[in-house]
């Protein structure tokens, strides 16, 4: 393989799906979670993915982090096409060139904060760019909790160093699946505003899945799927702007879901339930 | 490097775990190394002692074998006392001198016992002509004197001080010629004063030991020593042309050789019977590390997917199992090595308080037992851990985002077809034993296999009926103990496959043990049904304890109590071990008795001819020996007895009887004509009509009072004195069973708190909806009592069904009746439940301590 790095430089994508369709299971149970998504990450930008349960949001997400194979269509990370990885090639990808932040913290139990920051590279059985590592630990505040198992670490930390852990090998893109999901409003907010630093002063690119529209304000740009394709894009988003975008995309759900013979009553009793 | 540490930590996080199951494989390693320190140490001991043995001889001479045969026999005809002076005059040699001795010669100490026979060898000699070309020496205690004369005797200090015999005293002892009484003038010792070997050795001057031991015949041997610088080669071609064929001349190599072997062959008999069951322990804890392994890769099967998603490849997750597998074994093969060590020590402490200490085992580590331990201790965590870690391989990224990383559904079908592959080629094995013929080795090694193999088959099947059979034994539970016992069966019902593996080591070892159980008690069965059957004597008589035919006494003791007018008739019976062969060249027991009259004492069940007027140049042939020889009743038969006579004897009858008598029985006259010594080995008596048994007995051991090894026993007591080998064989057996117990509870406990941790959440969830600690506890106990007594009842079932078919696969001249011995089954079931018990304890307290928050969060 080439170099990365050469390679991205050739465009502004850091990440991008042509086509994307993934099928869940098979014959009459078959689920359309992505239905021909074509979607471009810009690089040193925060993108958000939103959308209700079930949107699509996760496995799109998946699927272009190169965990999950698409069923049609294409997905790249730089102009690495996913499509045409073995399984080792889509390893040292994951190691090299992406990092990963989740809901769950996921951080091995075993291992102190430190260990798991640096597992990644580790893993790569490269050397970490200790200044690099260094100043992501600072930027993240956390020089004090280094030695600690992460059941001595609150959540917020945790998610830290899981955030620490995705910056440490200086990836490409850096997928984030509702990060702020398990914290309480401070600790998320904290977490968002480090996220936003990641992407300003240390040049990172975000990719955030996430259904929570103030995550969404701290965002250069998200954008809404629902039942597995693109439902608009809002550029500088503000939290009420994406409420608004949510609540349209929902009545654009009902309406396609009107049953025939519906009253207008029963239309604007579940409009007034939206309100709240 | 951090994969590494994640490894160790991860060991470090589950120590206990870790430990038990580390403590499973180095059972198994340290047994078998243990045994294998023990009997090579015993085997250089003795390769030593027999070194030792001929050192200060050059080459001995004894008759030979009237048929030219190199094989050693025992009863060769004796030496002509002149034959020493022909030798001395031989060029080269220096010295010759006579050796006499005899086994079966008993003291009989101050109050009138006899020496304990139980294990040691009795024996009486002659004092060596030339001390410096024999063995005994003088204790230099400052009271010992040779003896000298036809009424002094010397013993070997070490039996004279365990029985307190003292120099100056007079004592009886039990000699060929009958029971005599002499003053003990001396102690000597045997080759070094601190030697302990399991002899007791009394010993008369050359003419009285040759007038007591052989009724005033020649000598046993002649050992000869060499002048310096003579050529053994030479000495013993000029031996062999001056005494020509009728002589055989024995360099002290060959004897030395000779002696080894011999031992060889009983220490190998002994080391596999420990070995095979140091196996039964070793697959006891393949058993448990596999389940191990298996466990926690399911349990970490979502972190092996986050280590995916942070850019693992597959080596490396299943790298991670196969290094703490690795770790372990390296553990178990050092732990088990070091307790190996202790276990040769207490093989030596437990033949010691047996009294079976021959010899005192040097304490040498070999190649063999390093090789085994690593073999059975890296070797065998290694390759169980091997599937466990190719499924850690399987693991995908999106693991580490799935809800639940369940449990693959094809296992437990796929758990079902390798146990009846397994079992079923054990089936295999076992009907080929059953059906063919091979040979013994052969046989043993079919039924061994095979049983092994059906045995695991159950086991690793019994996922099958994990669930219905949990089920059916949680219903009384369910119903005794309402909400904890319902939620105990439940939870042995939902998973099989973790109620399988659960009870799987505990199955294991208790189908083991029942399978002895059974095997044993068939064959007690068998030996009970067969001596009911031909014993129909009153009494039996014999020294010790009835089961070693070479254990025999004085001729005169029959003629004693042949005086007793409370008994009606009398029989003696004479026994010498391989004391015939052939033309097939195969060695039997050759049997001594009066062949025309025996029959009243003991059921020969002839099944062609008959014993009446037989006498000498007659015998009578086993059914089976006659079966594979071609030979019928009228017949005649080639024989060589005893190595010294190539006789030709008439086929008067075939019998089926081979329980008290060999396969080939001669008549008393042909046995004093063709064999070395006369004593007898067992004589029976019938009670005269209108004798109280009590009577008869009181008037045979006055009779006896002179015999007093001799025991009196009637039919039930000789029945059971018969028995009393297989018991402690069984005994044996056992402790090595009772091991393989203890690690299989282990290992019950250690799966018992993996699956407990595994519902970390769902516990943590019954606390939320107020189950109380006490509740959980008790749901988790009764939950171990069933899943133990699931695998207690498979296994003993198992156990019984395998043990019934081994019975059955056994030669019928080992074993032909088959019994199950319900009670001790019953125990056994007792036993896994309260194993059960025992083994969720800690378990169930883990449980009932899970912090609700705690598991209740997400991760």
């Amino acid at each position: 393989m080439s170099n990365p790095a050469v390679q991205a430089s050739n465009t502004v994508a850091a990440a991008r799906a042509e086509d994307a369709v993934k099928i869940y299971g098979s014959g009459e149970i078959a689920v359309r979670a992505l239905d021909n998504v074509s979607i471009t990450f810009e690089k040193r930008r925060f993108t958000v993915i939103m959308g209700p349960s079930g949107s699509g949001k996760s496995t799109l997400m998946q699927c272009m982090a190169a965990l999950d194979d698409l069923t049609e269509g294409r997905a790249f990370i730089g102009d690495t096409d996913l499509s045409t990885l073995t399984d080792q090639e889509s390893t040292r990808l994951r190691r090299e060139r992406v990092g990963f932040i989740f809901q769950a913290f996921n951080l091995v139990p075993t291992l102190t904060a430190i260990e798991n920051i640096t597992l990644p590279i580790e893993l790569a059985r490269r050397r970490p760019d200790r200044q690099w590592v260094d100043s992501v630990i600072s930027t993240l505040g956390l020089g004090d909790r280094l030695a600690h198992r992460p059941n001595e670490l609150s959540g917020g930390q945790q998610q830290r160093v899981a955030v620490a852990r995705a910056l440490a090998s200086k990836p490409e893109v850096i997928f984030a699946d509702e990060p702020t999901g398990n914290l309480d409003s401070r600790s998320g907010t904290d977490l968002l505003r480090f996220m936003r630093g990641a992407v300003d002063d240390l040049g990172q690119t975000i990719v955030m899945v996430t259904h929570d529209a103030k995550a969404a304000s701290f965002s250069d740009r998200a954008v809404f799927l629902s039942d597995g394709r693109l439902q608009g894009t809002l550029i500088h988003p503000t939290a009420e702007g994406v409420l608004d975008h949510m609540k349209i995309l929902q009545v654009g759900q009902f309406i396609r879901d009107i049953p025939d013979g519906a009253t207008m009553d029963q239309v604007l009793e579940y409009m007034e339930g939206l309100e709240d | 490097m951090t994969l590494l540490r994640y490894s160790l930590r991860n060991i470090a996080g589950t120590r206990v775990r870790f430990a038990l199951t580390t403590l499973a494989v180095a059972a198994g390693v340290s047994l078998t190394v243990g045994v294998l320190i023990n009997t090579d140490g015993l085997r250089r001991s003795f390769s030593d002692l027999a070194g030792r043995l001929y050192d200060h001889i050059d080459l001995s001479v004894r008759s030979q074998s009237t048929l030219g045969d190199a094989e050693q026999w025992e009863d060769l005809p004796l030496l002509d006392p002149s034959l020493k002076d022909r030798l001395e005059a031989i060029e080269g040699v220096e010295k010759a001198a006579g050796a006499v001795s005899e086994f079966s010669v008993v003291a009989i100490d101050g109050d009138g016992n006899a020496l304990d026979s139980g294990t040691s060898m009795q024996a009486g000699m002659g004092w060596p002509e030339d001390e410096s070309l024999g063995r005994i020496f003088l204790l230099d205690d400052g009271v010992s004197r040779r003896p000298s004369g036809p009424d002094e005797f010397a013993m070997d200090h070490h039996t004279a001080a365990d029985f307190g015999f003292r120099i100056g005293e007079r004592y009886k002892v039990s000699t060929p010629n009958g029971t005599r009484a002499f003053e003990l003038v001396g102690h000597f010792y045997f080759m070094e004063p601190d030697l302990r070997i399991a002899f007791q050795l009394v010993a008369w001057d050359m003419a009285t030991a040759r007038q007591l031991l052989h009724g005033g015949g020649g000598y046993d041997l002649i050992d000869v020593r060499l002048s310096p610088g003579a050529s053994l080669d030479e000495a013993t071609r000029a031996i062999e042309r001056e005494l020509g064929p009728s002589y055989s001349v024995l360099s002290k190599r060959t004897q030395a050789e000779a002696r080894d072997q011999e031992f060889r062959e009983i220490l190998d008999l002994f080391r596999n019977l420990l070995l095979a069951f140091a196996v039964i322990v070793v697959v006891i804890s393949v058993l448990i590390t596999y389940n191990t392994f298996t466990l926690i890769t399911g349990q970490r099967i979502k972190e092996f997917g986050l280590l995916r998603v942070l850019g693992a490849d597959r080596r490396q997750v299943a790298v991670t199992v196969a290094f703490e597998a690795l770790a372990m074994g390296v553990l178990a093969t050092v732990a088990g090595f070091g307790l190996g060590i202790l276990v040769s020590r207490a093989i030596t402490g437990a033949l010691e308080a047996a009294g079976a200490d021959l010899l005192r085992p040097e304490f040498t580590i070999g190649a063999g037992p390093i090789l085994a331990a690593l073999v059975l201790g890296v070797g065998v965590t290694v390759v169980t851990a091997i599937r466990p870690a190719l499924r850690a391989r399987q693991v995908t990224p999106m693991a580490a985002l799935a809800e639940d990383a369940g449990i693959d559904p094809r296992s437990r079908r796929r758990s079902i077809v390798v146990g009846s592959a397994v079992g079923g080629t054990g089936m295999v094995l076992l009907a080929a034993g059953l059906l063919s013929e091979p040979s013994e080795a052969a046989l043993l090694l079919l039924i061994g296999l095979g049983a092994l193999g059906l045995l695991l088959g159950v086991t690793i099947s019994s996922a099958a009926i994990a669930g219905p059979m949990s089920g059916l034994l949680g219903w009384p539970a369910a119903r005794a103990f309402s909400l904890n016992g319902r939620l105990a069966r439940l939870n042995a019902v939902r998973n099989p496959r973790r109620t399988a593996a659960t009870a799987s080591a505990l199955l294991l070892g208790l189908a083991m043990v029942s399978l002895v159980t059974v095997v044993g008690a068939s064959f007690k069965q068998t030996l009970h049904d067969r001596l009911d059957d031909s014993v129909r004597a009153d009494w039996m008589l014999c020294a010790g304890a009835c089961d070693n035919p070479e254990l025999s006494f004085s001729s005169e003791a029959a003629a004693e109590i042949a005086r007793t007018p409370e008994l009606e008739s009398v029989e003696t019976f004479r026994f010498r071990v391989d004391g015939v062969r052939t033309t097939d060249g195969r060695r039997h027991l050759l049997s001594a008795a009066s062949l025309d009259s025996f029959s009243s004492h003991v059921e020969p069940g002839i099944v062609s001819g008959s014993l009446a007027g037989a006498g000498a140049g007659n015998v009578m042939v086993h059914a089976d020996a006659a079966e594979a020889l071609g030979l019928g009743v009228g017949d005649e038969v080639p024989l060589e007895i005893s190595g010294q006579r190539a006789v030709t004897l008439h086929v008067v009858a075939v019998h089926t009887e081979d329980s008290v008598v060999g396969p080939w029985v001669i008549d008393l006259q042909d046995w004093d004509r063709y064999v070395v010594g006369s004593q007898d080995s067992l004589v029976t008596a019938v009670t005269a009509a209108g004798v109280a048994s009590d009577d008869a007995r009181a008037a045979l051991e006055a009779g006896l009072a002179d015999y007093p090894q001799v025991e009196v026993r009637d039919r039930a007591e000789y029945r059971d004195s018969r028995a009393t080998q297989v018991d402690s064989l069984l005994m044996v057996i056992n402790v090595f069973l009772v091991i393989a117990l203890v690690i299989a509870v282990m290992g019950f406990s250690n799966t018992m708190a993996l699956s407990v941790l595994e519902r970390t959440r769902e516990i943590g969830l019954l606390k939320a909806v107020g189950m109380g600690e006490w509740h959980i506890r008790a749901a988790i106990v009764l939950e171990g009592i069933i899943v133990a007594v699931f695998g207690g009842l498979i296994g003993v079932v198992a156990g019984v069904v395998t043990g019934s078919i081994t019975a059955l696969s056994l030669p019928g001249d080992i074993i032909s009746a088959t019994a199950v011995p319900g009670p001790a089954l019953v125990v056994y079931l007792i036993v896994s439940a309260v194993v059960g018990l025992l083994a969720a304890l800690v378990p169930a307290r883990r449980a009932s301590r899970i912090d609700l928050i705690e598991a209740l969060s997400y991760h």
